[in-house]
Formats: structure tokens, C-alpha cells, sequence
């Protein structure tokens, strides 16, 4: 147990929308370095869940604190510069070039009329190296393919520089190898760079190679706990309302449905 | 990394032709504007029953010049043209911020009604008599237009965006209903003012002799929209990427949706309601130079401006000595390009 306080910390909390209950009661801390995968059916609430969790909804009990300062008292700048958020889909209404998108990034670092810095561009441009976009600056970001795009949000996010990273579906729009690639680089930034991570992954399999503590999310009701402890058979057997088996050890370890 | 071969294959240099947006790039391109402007104030100067050179316009600004040329000038053609000006960029400036905030190419006061709202309320305080109302008036009509349209935008699913038939739709309706109160107003009111009030609301600039309240109001509303350049920008890319960013959403969508009213007011009661400058313009200049707000702005303030100013000249001077309204010029430009953007923006 380290003495810093955890990256995200979250105290009772539940939620509901149009009256039904997703989850109460729940309490996790995410710690630096950590790796939080949220796993559920469709429409437990994950996607709630996350957006609670990075301060864009109002929680109807509870109260999640970064760093150990809690949200309420953190104006959306300040929660900017901690948190960094993916949402599941992105739309660009407008033209623009993949440099300035993921330029956008850097928005809660800058002050009312400063322009970005070359440091920021060299932040940026390292962002989208990092997600295999280097030397596409100049492209229109609406010409890319459904992968490119997701892994140019990816890059905005990490050009924020946040030390907790909120993704809902990192993973959507890409194939098997990115899949790999992109959770390869996020994960990085937990286990190397003292950042945390939490994230709704749809595939048990990622979730596994990936998470090290995970929310089970369903039938109104949340578990959070070591990865070992949540992603077993029983509990997802129960979650997904359909009979499990864990085969494989270490990084080959899956679950079948039987 | 697994990316290596992804990014090897040709590099589309699709529009726009150019990486972002950096203060060099904004001095270039609002300095080339701003020639612009300059140029087309000096045409509606020089044009006109009395035909002017550089030099006859330089001696009648200095007052140097014969009394009938300085009066010509200084105190017909300049405050027309320079109220044209402002008329133009605070048009271009409310459209331009409209499109951020609806996140819609298409969104414009005219279109969604809120010229129509200003005109309602600037129409009502001129029945009433009450001069010193007008303003206010245009100012509570646009409000209450960007209430009923931005209100409405809000109740969508998941606040999702606009889709561009609903948006237009709306703008359809609410323009419909202003119109209605205007026709009641119209019909009240005594047949001699009809003709002005007709010519008014068309867009016209022939009565103006002050241009000093539109110009200031264009200065603050830019001025105050330019403050919140980034956060737009961040804005056009939706509500939540926004929040996440550090956005205040709702504080800065409802100012600058305040300003957007104002800018539309100030336009209206100068020149009446002059439509579809504030489509055109910025949808024209975000192709050529991108959607970097910090540069759209005033280069949409710039440009509308100028543009305005041509065509209230042409307006003058083409069917001399009949003075046509000048929005009979921007709805001859605007409706067509209208009509093109509508086959081309995908649903």
C-alpha cells in the first residue's frame, strides 16, 4: 500500500438512470500503476459507470476524489488536468487536421489566450506516434479509416497527459493486432509512468491479459476487487447469465462457455 | 509496434492544406482581409451619382475638400458603409458562432428565426413609438429565439446533436411564427410607415446615418467571443469531449449564445434583417482556412463585413436611382449557395 493518495478513489457510490438502480455501494481505489477493466452485459451500465467516474454525471450518491481531492470541489479545469477521458464514439462535425485534433488535448493546460507551445506540439506528435499516426498531420482527421480515428482520440487523450485515464471501449473500431497494440501503449502508461487506468473492455480476453483489479457490473448491483478475484467463473458465469469455464494458465488463461 | 506498415501508404493531402492554425497564420490571413475590407470601403466611398477619386476621398475624409463632397462623403457614404461593415461581421460573427455551438454548417440567425425574433421586437418598440425601446426590443426577440432554438436543442436523446432537417425545420417554424407577428404588425400599422417598415425588414441601409452602436457592438461581441476561441473550438467537437476537457459547458455555451444574440440584434436594428451572411460566410471561409475559431472569428467578421459592404454598393448603384434593399442582394448570393450545401452535406 503506497502513502500517495489513490489516483481515483470512490466512496459509496450509486447510480441510477430513469429510476432504475446500475450499482450502489460501491468503493474501489485505483491506485498509480493500476489497471481497472470494467466488465459487464450490455446495458449495465458501464458506460454510466465510466462517465460517472470521470466527473461528467452527477452520481445519485457517493463521491469519487482524485488524488485525493474530491470532484465537487474541483472546478472542470482542474478535473482536466487529473483526468483524461475517452468516450465510446467520437463524431467531427467540423474539418480538421489530425495534428490540431490531437492538439485539442492540450486545451486544459493552456491558459485564455495562449497558443500551444512547441512542447505541446512535441507532446502531441509523440501522442500520435505512439498510436502508429506519425507523419499524418496534414490529413483531414474525417478522411481516416474507423481505426485511424479511434487511435487519433486515443492520442488526444494521451497528449492531455492525465494521471487517470477514463476509457469507455479503447478497444472498439480496432482490429486484433491494434487491439493489442493500443492496450500495449495504455497500459504502459499505467505500469511505467505511475498513471491509472480505468476501463470498460467488452472482450473478456483483453480484459484479462490487462486488468489487474476489475468492476463486475450487472443486474443493479457492482463488485470491485483483484482481477484474480472478479474475472473468475463463477462470478462472470453469474454476470453474463451463461455457464463459464476458466481453461489456460498465465497470459494463455481464458473462459469458454459452455 | 505493430503499426509500422500503416502509415507508409500515400499521404492524402485532403483540404484543409495546412497542419494548424498558428498566430503568424492568423496575422497573414486577417491582414489580406483586412485589405480587403479597406478596398471595399474605399469602392462604396468612391461610387455613387457623384463618381469620386482616391484623391476626392481623401481631401473630403480630412475635410480639405468643397462642402457638398465632404457631406457626401463623410456624412452619407461613410457611416452607410461602415454600418455595412459592422452589420456584416456581426452577422458573419453570430453564424459563425451558431455553427460552433449547434455543431451545424448550417445554422444561421436568419434561417433559425432569430432575425425574425430581433424584428418582432425592434418592429413593436417603432409601432409603440417608444424610439429609446428599439434596441432593447431586438435584444429581447433575438434572446428569446435562441431560447426557443438552443432549448429545444437540448431536449434530444442523450443531447445528441442536431440532425440538419430538424434544425432547419425549426428555423422553418420559428421564422414562420415571427413572421405571423410581423404580418399582425404590419397590418396595424398606419399606411405610411408600411413601406419603410417593408423596406426594413428586408434588410436595408439606406436610412442609416450612425454606424458608431453596430461598430462598438461588433468590437465587444468579437472581443468576447475571441476569449473563449479554444473553448469553441473544443466545443464544436461535442458537448462531452468538452466537458472532459475542462469545458465549463453549460456557462459558455449560454454566454457566447448570448453574444450571438446580441451580434444578431445590433445587425438588426442597423439594417433590419439581412439574411443568409451569416451562413456564407464562415461556411466559406472554414473551407479555405479550417475551423481553428481563434481565426474563423474575425476572419468571418472580416470577411462578412466586406462582403456587406459590396453588396449594399452594388445595391446603390446597380438600378440607380432606385436603391434596392441590400438583403435582396445577399438573398440572390445566399439562397443558391444555400441550395448547393443542402445537396452536398451528408445526413
Amino acid at each position: 500500500m503506497t502513502a500517495e493518495a489513490p489516483r481515483l478513489s470512490c466512496r459509496g457510490l450509486a447510480l441510477s438512470v430513469a429510476g432504475r438502480t446500475l450499482l450502489s455501494n460501491l468503493d474501489f481505489d485505483a491506485r498509480s500503476g493500476e489497471c481497472w477493466v470494467v466488465i459487464g452485459p450490455n446495458g449495465a451500465g458501464k458506460t454510466t459507470l465510466v462517465s460517472a467516474l470521470a466527473g461528467l454525471r452527477e452520481p445519485a450518491a457517493g463521491e469519487i476524489a482524485y488524488d485525493g481531492k474530491k470532484i465537487s470541489q474541483l472546478g472542470p479545469r482542474e478535473r482536466a488536468r487529473i483526468r483524461g477521458f475517452l468516450p465510446q464514439d467520437s463524431v467531427d462535425y467540423f474539418p480538421a487536421t489530425v495534428l490540431e485534433t490531437a492538439l485539442v488535448g492540450r486545451h486544459p493546460h493552456l491558459a485564455r489566450w495562449q497558443w500551444e507551445s512547441a512542447s505541446d506540439i512535441d507532446r502531441a506528435r509523440s501522442a500520435l506516434a505512439a498510436f502508429g499516426l506519425a507523419g499524418l498531420d496534414g490529413r483531414d482527421a474525417r478522411t481516416l479509416s474507423g481505426g485511424e480515428r479511434r487511435r487519433l482520440a486515443l492520442a488526444a487523450l494521451v497528449a492531455q497527459d492525465p494521471a487517470l485515464l477514463v476509457l469507455d471501449e479503447p478497444s472498439s473500431h480496432l482490429d486484433l493486432g491494434q487491439q493489442v497494440a493500443a492496450l500495449d501503449t495504455l497500459a504502459a502508461l499505467a505500469r511505467n509512468d505511475g498513471r491509472a487506468l480505468v476501463m470498460v473492455l467488452h472482450d473478456l480476453h483483453l480484459a484479462l491479459r490487462y486488468a489487474d483489479h476489475a468492476i463486475a457490473l450487472g443486474g443493479g448491483r457492482a463488485i470491485a476487487g483483484a482481477a484474480g478475484d472478479v474475472l473468475s467463473a463463477p462470478t462472470l458465469s453469474e454476470l453474463f447469465g451463461h455457464r463459464l469455464v476458466a481453461v489456460g494458465d498465465g497470459t494463455t488463461r481464458s473462459f469458454l462457455p459452455i | 509496434m505493430l503499426w509500422e506498415a500503416d502509415y507508409s501508404r500515400d499521404i492524402v493531402t485532403a483540404s484543409p492544406h495546412f497542419i494548424r492554425v498558428t498566430p503568424g497564420r492568423c496575422m497573414t490571413v486577417l491582414a489580406t482581409l483586412g485589405l480587403a475590407a479597406l478596398a471595399a470601403l474605399a469602392i462604396a466611398l468612391a461610387i455613387g451619382s457623384v463618381a469620386l477619386d482616391g484623391a476626392a476621398i481623401l481631401r473630403a475624409l480630412t475635410g480639405a475638400d468643397s462642402a457638398t463632397e465632404t457631406a457626401i462623403v463623410r456624412e452619407l457614404r461613410l457611416p452607410r458603409a461602415l454600418a455595412a461593415f459592422a452589420v456584416g461581421g456581426l452577422l458573419a460573427l453570430a453564424g459563425a458562432l451558431m455553427q460552433a455551438l449547434l455543431r451545424n454548417p448550417l445554422a444561421d440567425p436568419y434561417i433559425l428565426g432569430i432575425s425574425g425574433g430581433a424584428a418582432v421586437g425592434a418592429l413593436a418598440a417603432m409601432l409603440a413609438g417608444v424610439a429609446a425601446l428599439v434596441t432593447p426590443g431586438a435584444l429581447g426577440g433575438a434572446l428569446a429565439s435562441t431560447l426557443i432554438v438552443f432549448g429545444l436543442a437540448r431536449t434530444g436523446a442523450e443531447r445528441a446533436p442536431w440532425t440538419t432537417t430538424r434544425l432547419l425545420l425549426t428555423g422553418v417554424v420559428v421564422a414562420a411564427g415571427w413572421g405571423a407577428v410581423i404580418a399582425l404588425l404590419l397590418t396595424l400599422a398606419p399606411d405610411a410607415q408600411v413601406k419603410g417598415m417593408l423596406f426594413w425588414l428586408i434588410g436595408d441601409l439606406g436610412g442609416t446615418t450612425v454606424a458608431s452602436p453596430a461598430l462598438v457592438t461588433l468590437a465587444i461581441a468579437l472581443a468576447a467571443s475571441l476569449a473563449f476561441g479554444r473553448d469553441l473550438n473544443v466545443l464544436s467537437r461535442g458537448e462531452e469531449t468538452a466537458a472532459a476537457l475542462g469545458v465549463a459547458v453549460g456557462r459558455t455555451t449560454a454566454m457566447l449564445c448570448a453574444v450571438a444574440a446580441l451580434a444578431t440584434a445590433a445587425a438588426v436594428t442597423t439594417a433590419g434583417s439581412v439574411g443568409f451572411v451569416g451562413l456564407v460566410v464562415p461556411h466559406g471561409l472554414r473551407l479555405v482556412i479550417g475551423n481553428d475559431q481563434r481565426l474563423l472569428l474575425p476572419a468571418s467578421v472580416l470577411c462578412g463585413g466586406t462582403l456587406l459592404v459590396f453588396a449594399d454598393t452594388l445595391a446603390r448603384t446597380i438600378a440607380a436611382p432606385i436603391q434596392l434593399p441590400v438583403g435582396v442582394i445577399t438573398a440572390l448570393v445566399g439562397v443558391p449557395v444555400l441550395l448547393v450545401l443542402l445537396t452536398r452535406i451528408r445526413s
